[in-house]
């Protein structure tokens, strides 16, 4: 696990709608909206399509019975499809939130489904990229990259700094995501 | 040098006692190396209503030690609890307590 990323401008905070009840905004520029957008869209059509059993998708569903192959399959057989499908849900809330129609302020419920799905992409970036314990701030060894900005793409440096630019992006928006939930 | 501890299968005749059907379970969460630690503290809050202290307490354990029992219960309550984790994707896993 990483430690938490230094303060920036909240991309994202809770508004107090009265005593008891509160609800969220985006502070996200729309180009920053659409990056994270495309990567949750291209998690939904890995889940959909991808080998949940190989990497990068293999710690999204990771054994629960290590040492009984017998109730591991059993397990597998009647909860893959449910987690498959809560993934999806939580992408499509998420999604609906990042969009030009989205919402001006949203509810916690939506807010924790940005936060689950933000951290899948993460899960799957970081496998990819095979992080270890020793890789805070990936892109920052690399180039110096603010955390507060996603890569613009053409990037010449390769797809791999991309991908490292992205998951240190992500790590930053997930700490925003989750300061905002237990305010 | 790996730095992750991965969940490994137990050779049961390694084991003393093979544990009952009756007895207890628990699940366990699993150190690994993308996880950010304020999201795995607030997920067992969330999730277990854990207090802060309680819940850090037990996010180190994890960071440090490479695991740490979050839940028990019988095996319906520790496989809703595991999917849960999973839900969050958290490394979670389940085996009988051999404590109990």
């Amino acid at each position: 696990m990483t430690g938490p990323a230094d303060p920036f401008p909240a991309p994202i905070e809770a508004i107090d709608d009265s005593a008891d009840t509160r609800s969220w905004v985006f502070n996200l520029p729309a180009d920053q909206r659409e990056v994270v957008a495309h990567l949750l869209g291209e998690l939904r059509s890995l889940l959909r399509n991808g080998d949940l059993d190989r990497p990068p998708l293999t710690r999204l569903f990771p054994p629960v019975y290590v040492d009984d192959e017998e109730k591991e399959a059993e397990y597998r057989r009647l909860m893959r499809d449910d987690l498959i499908t809560s993934r999806l849900a939580q992408i499509d809330a998420a999604d609906a939130l990042l969009g030009p129609g989205g919402p001006d302020r949203f509810a916690e419920a939506d807010t924790i489904a940005l936060m689950q799905s933000i951290n899948a992409v993460r899960v799957v970036l970081g496998t990819i990229l095979d992080v270890t314990d020793d890789d805070d701030h990936l892109a920052a060894e690399h180039n110096a990259v603010d955390a507060s900005e996603p890569p613009d793409g053409d990037d010449d440096e390769g797809d791999e700094l991309t991908a490292m630019q992205l998951y240190d992006y992500l790590s930053w928006l997930l700490e925003w995501v989750v300061h905002s939930l237990r305010i | 040098m790996p730095t992750t501890l991965e969940p490994v299968r137990a050779d049961e005749s390694d084991l003393d006692d093979a544990p009952s059907s009756n007895s207890p379970w628990i699940v366990l969460v699993w150190n690994d190396p993308i996880n950010l630690m304020s999201y795995v503290t607030h997920v067992f809050q969330k999730l277990f209503g854990y207090s802060t202290e309680e819940a850090t307490k037990l996010m180190l354990d994890v960071h440090h030690k490479g695991r740490a029992v979050v839940a028990s219960g019988n095996r319906e309550e520790c496989e809703m609890h595991v999917f849960r984790l999973h839900e969050h994707s958290l490394w979670a896993t389940m085996e009988h307590d051999e404590g109990a």
